[in-house]
């Protein structure tokens, strides 16, 4: 699902309007190679804020519309196993679904990511140093309130 | 000409302030987006948001390739794998 510009920069800017949104969705499939059903959320992001506005979470939804999986981020080999571990589960009365929670760990490739904010433009390299700043800072604050 | 100073707008329900800038959803600067605290509240809020066992909000979508669908029509007959994001 196609949502705003998570890292806008000069070479792809925040969407002004719903044209330059699916615009850069074409460009996401063609450039990337995607070869996925791509649906492109409104201009508003209607859908992405319903779903809780992090730009790279995933869901697995059962028919009907029942939430079976839901994730921070997205990890292909975990939506895999999973997927797997539901087609491999038994069915009938004797069964009954029941609520797990739990948390993964995501392996973070800094190289890729610092070249899709090149990608992007300086601007977004530029940007996302000065957050890495911020949290940092944030981070400082939050242990300076544990300690005292 | 005398200098008038003006108070910032009320800011509208639905609408984050970015810097100086009011932005709806579509944020033009990574960095203010991060400054606001609207990163740390939207992954804060996520764990505490539709679980598991629950129905999934509905939503209409338009398809890249032509046409719009809801994501009920999709989930009707079978199961839907969804990833979000974009290109950056």
């Amino acid at each position: 699902m196609y949502t705003r510009e998570a890292h806008p920069g000069e070479h792809l800017s925040a969407h002004g309007d719903f044209e330059a949104k699916l615009a850069a969705a074409r460009r996401l499939r063609d450039e990337l190679g995607i070869t996925r059903p791509i649906l492109v959320d409104d201009h508003a992001g209607s859908v992405h804020t319903a779903f809780g506005l992090l730009p790279n979470m995933s869901w697995v939804l059962g028919r009907g519309g029942t939430i079976l999986y839901k994730a921070m981020w997205t990890s292909p080999e975990r939506i895999a196993g999973f997927l797997a571990r539901q087609a491999a589960q038994p069915s009938g009365l004797a069964y009954a679904p029941f609520f797990t929670e739990q948390l993964e760990l995501r392996r973070r490739d800094a190289a890729a990511f610092q070249q899709g904010l090149e990608r992007n433009g300086p601007r977004a390299v530029g940007e996302f140093a000065h957050a890495e700043r911020i949290w940092a800072e944030r981070a400082r604050a939050t242990r300076r309130l544990d300690d005292s | 000409m005398r200098h008038i100073r003006c108070r910032p707008p009320t800011p509208l329900r639905g609408v984050a302030y970015y810097g100086s800038r009011v932005s709806a959803y579509n944020y033009e600067r990574f960095d203010a987006y991060v400054e606001s605290g609207q990163d740390e509240r939207e992954f804060a809020s996520f764990p505490n948001m539709l679980h598991a066992g629950e129905r999934a909000p509905d939503g209409e979508l338009t398809r890249l390739d032509g046409g719009s669908v809801r994501l009920s029509e999709l989930w009707r007959r079978q199961g839907v794998v969804l990833e979000f994001g974009s290109y950056t």
